[in-house]
């Protein structure tokens, strides 16, 4: 009953406000926390004097210090370095895939929810089938023949979109019978058109929150692999082959494994953060009350 | 029985309701009239206690003498429900669809009189006969979407009623129904308040409500009291300018009626649109000619909405043949389907859903002309043709009224200049003076550039006032189509003549399979004998020729 209240009250000459509202202190902190792990992940590696392939002879498995603050591997390599590599491989990795797996996920739902029929047997049956496929088995076998972490973020991207393009298409069938889509329709707006004008962008909240789940589910996703093996192969690093490579010593040497798991988490809860928010403000209907 | 004094109400620093007396005595019905924003709504909650916090309350409450603002929240618990009970606009919310009505009704006796379960489940049958529902204990046992709106909406008022309380607010009861079934909830509110002796404050925006139903009418507008007094002396010699404008704008002015023009725009034969288990169109026959209004109008449920959707997708139909402009949409390849879209636009009922809530009222508008490969630069003009300033083009939807919302649909749709408009409800969602203005517009459009409008409405007077031909759909059917003077006046089919009284009509029967579709509801029928009758009950009527009803037994046809 509440909700038929502010009617009462609406003006119905207020002008526009200038700008939706401005990002929440959780969006606030999330979006800082993420900046700044990308800013570490572009520019650290330059600015350290270390590379990935050097090796200081004079420090095996030394704690942390002046000339290795992160400390450095059993075999001399410094840790800082190697963390920040990682991270920017995962950051990318994540990021790429995400957008990737949600862009595919919004089409292929879109299209299918659309227009049904053929169009939506074909793409279902497809989708159904990449859901059936063990994917870890199939990424790791195929990806590990590869060197190059492109391909990992296609076959990563391949196997993360199903589940959102059900998602999608039952909110495209509902968005199907919305009258400004009927509206379209009956203006003669090509069927295609009316899915990417009309229907994709009114599921922006759906998408920009799966994104988001699909950047942390990348990233835990392409460590999992590392951990295992499998994916990003030496020299490249990420923070999955760094956890993986630490975790033999963690208990003796904490610093080859805390300092990649501990940005992992610091990565995940940014994107998270930053992804609650967007979410928010992809909303219209909350944007009405801005 | 209920006295409310200097009562006034804000939200934050915006008044609701100033200064607001009323009193309503025991059997009497004193009817709320006004807009939304008038504060009728907020004045209703604040007599059960259900402001929420941050509205601000003076003034004075009392019911049987207890001042309510003032009263602790376990107080005003056990009083509502019990001493004062509310029945809402929307019975399908009102109910949890997961359980039996009868058992939802029992409950709401237990929860404040101690009876057994067997007691209260009787007595819940009981409520339902009361309120005129057939079968009460089969339909007891019935969950809620089993039942119609009407029926929902009296289920609804037996469990207002359940524990005889003083003091029942409706807030809007019959605004989702239609005008018979209207009707006979209204018939029975008055049975209610017979039978437990109850105060009726009944809210409502229509002014036919307080007329059938109210004893003293008290007209709101901006939270202030415009008039106030009996029904007779309010409606008939209204003293205020705003009560003479609602009045008004309730009431029909026939058109004048002039030869129909010689052009056929749209032509519709025989269609048939069946979905699984519902004959949704049925066999619908029309012509609309060009500059010609043809009003459509029908109950929900009667096939109205999927007959405009039939047109508008200018596809082959399940059975029967639409012809636009000369064109049969069976044989349309999809570039002349495109062409003849130009032609034929589509107003919408509800502004907020039928704009794209992430567009820009400019790119709302635009979007036809773009599509059809013509400039955007007319976008202006069309806002200023109208009715809205230019740089309302940079908003979004959002931030616009009901009514504004409406214009820029109506903008958008004569865009590219069509022959044809298709108008369903465009005017049932908005404020009576707002919905004054819209018509207006619609009409000054239709004069300037001699559009053809097919318009669907519920409400009677405003298609008197706007229609040239008037058709009556009945479940899937035309019953009756003709000029509207003639359909107004002489009206042929008893479901015509019901709509046009008002009259009350069950709606809880069930449409036959075979024979007139009306019978189980048809007053004629039912003072037939038994010979005439037969013919009802094997044969499906049919209207022949531009004008008739479908009755075998109107005065036009031999018995």
């Amino acid at each position: 009953m509440s909700a038929t209240l502010p009617d009462i009250a609406t003006p119905v000459e207020t002008p526009p406000p200038a700008r939706p509202r401005m990002f929440s202190a959780t969006g606030v902190a999330g979006l800082a926390l993420l900046s700044f792990l990308a800013a570490l992940a572009v520019l650290g590696p330059i600015l350290v004097p270390w590379t990935a392939a050097d090796r200081d002879f004079e420090a095996f498995l030394s704690p942390p210090s002046a000339d290795h603050p992160f400390g450095t591997t059993p075999s001399g390599g410094d840790i800082l370095v190697l963390t920040l590599l990682g991270l920017r491989r995962s950051l990318l990795i994540g990021l790429v895939v995400a957008v990737a797996a949600t862009t595919v996920a919004a089409l292929v739902g879109a299209f299918a929810g659309y227009f049904l029929g053929w169009v939506d047997r074909t793409l279902m049956w497809v989708t159904d089938l990449l859901l059936v496929i063990p994917a870890f088995l199939v990424v790791a076998v195929v990806s590990s023949g590869q060197d190059d972490w492109i391909a990992l973020v296609v076959l990563l991207a391949a196997f993360m979109w199903m589940v959102t393009a059900k998602a999608v298409r039952g909110a495209a069938i509902a968005a199907r019978d919305r009258e400004y889509v009927k509206a379209a329709r009956f203006m003669g707006v090509p069927s295609h058109r009316v899915v990417l004008r009309h229907v994709v962008p009114n599921l922006a909240s759906l998408l920009v929150a799966d994104a988001t789940v699909n950047v942390s589910a990348a990233i835990l996703a392409e460590t999992s692999l590392a951990y295992f093996g499998f994916g990003v192969v030496p020299p490249d690093v990420s923070l999955g082959s760094l956890i993986a490579d630490g975790a033999p010593t963690a208990l003796y040497a904490p610093w080859t494994f805390w300092w990649a798991a501990g940005l992992l988490i610091a990565l995940i809860v940014a994107v998270n953060l930053v992804g609650d928010d967007l979410r928010d403000r992809f909303d219209p209907s909350l944007r009405a009350y801005a | 029985m209920i006295d409310v004094t200097d009562l006034s109400i804000s939200f934050g620093t915006t008044p609701a309701v100033r200064n607001l007396s009323f009193s309503v005595a025991r059997g009497e019905v004193l009817g709320l009239i006004g807009e939304s924003g008038s504060g009728k709504s907020a004045t209703a909650l604040a007599v059960m206690g259900l402001l929420p916090r941050t509205a601000s309350t003076t003034g004075s409450i009392r019911l049987d003498g207890e001042e309510l603002t003032t009263a602790s929240e376990k107080r005003l618990t056990a009083l509502r429900g019990r001493a004062m009970a509310i029945v809402f606009q929307d019975p399908l919310q009102a109910f949890t669809p997961v359980h039996r009505v009868g058992a939802q009704i029992a409950e709401a006796i237990r929860a404040h009189q101690r009876v057994p379960r067997k007691v209260a489940a009787r007595r819940a049958v009981e409520l339902l006969d009361l309120v005129g529902i057939r079968d009460p204990h089969q339909r007891a046992r019935s969950y809620p979407h089993e039942f119609s709106g009407g029926m929902r909406q009296r289920a609804l008022i037996a469990m207002a009623i359940a524990n005889g309380p003083d003091l029942l607010i409706a807030d809007e009861p019959t605004t989702a129904l239609d005008v018979t079934v209207r009707a006979h909830v209204l018939d029975v509110l008055k049975t209610v308040r017979r039978e437990t002796g109850a105060a009726l404050l009944l809210i409502t925006h229509d002014l036919s409500v307080v007329a059938r139903a109210a004893d003293r009418v008290h007209v709101l507008r901006h939270g202030q009291t415009v008039e106030t007094g009996t029904v007779d002396e309010v409606l008939r010699a209204p003293r205020e300018a705003y009560t003479k404008t609602l009045i008004a704008a309730a009431e029909a002015g026939d058109r004048p009626a002039a030869a129909r023009p010689v052009r056929t725009v749209l032509e519709v034969r025989d269609l048939v649109r069946h979905h699984p288990g519902v004959k949704a169109v049925d066999g619908v026959s029309f012509d609309l000619r060009s500059g010609e209004t043809l009003g459509l109008v029908g109950e929900s449920g009667s096939g109205k909405t999927t007959l405009l959707m039939e047109i508008m997708a200018l596809a082959r139909p399940q059975r029967g043949r639409v012809t636009v402009l000369g064109r049969d949409t069976a044989h349309l390849s999809r570039r002349d389907r495109r062409r003849v879209r130009r032609d034929l636009q589509i107003v919408f009922q509800d502004p907020s859903a039928s704009l794209d809530p992430r567009m820009t009222v400019g790119a709302i508008v635009a979007e036809p002309l773009t599509t059809h490969g013509r400039s955007p630069d007319r976008v202006p003009e069309l806002l200023e043709q109208v009715g809205l300033p230019a740089a309302y083009a940079a908003r979004h939807p959002v931030h616009l009224s009901g009514g504004q919302r409406q214009r820029v649909a109506i903008a958008r749709a004569i865009a590219l200049d069509p022959e044809v408009l298709v108008l369903d409800e465009p005017v049932s969602s908005l404020d009576p003076t707002v919905r004054a203005e819209i018509v207006a517009l619609l009409e000054d459009l239709r004069a300037e550039r001699g559009l053809s409008y097919l318009f669907v409405a519920h409400d009677l007077p405003l298609i008197r006032r706007v229609a040239d031909r008037v058709a009556v759909m009945y479940r899937g059917r035309i019953a009756e189509i003709g000029p509207a003077h003639q359909v107004f006046t002489a009206p042929g089919h008893p479901y015509t003549r019901a709509l046009l009284r008002a009259s009350a009509l069950r709606d809880d029967d069930p449409t036959p399979a075979t024979g007139c579709r009306f019978r189980p509801r048809c007053p004629l029928y039912a003072e037939l004998p038994a010979a005439p009758r037969s013919r009802c009950v094997t044969e499906e009527p049919e209207i022949s020729g531009e004008s008739g009803a479908a009755c075998h037994h109107h005065p036009g046809e031999a018995p």
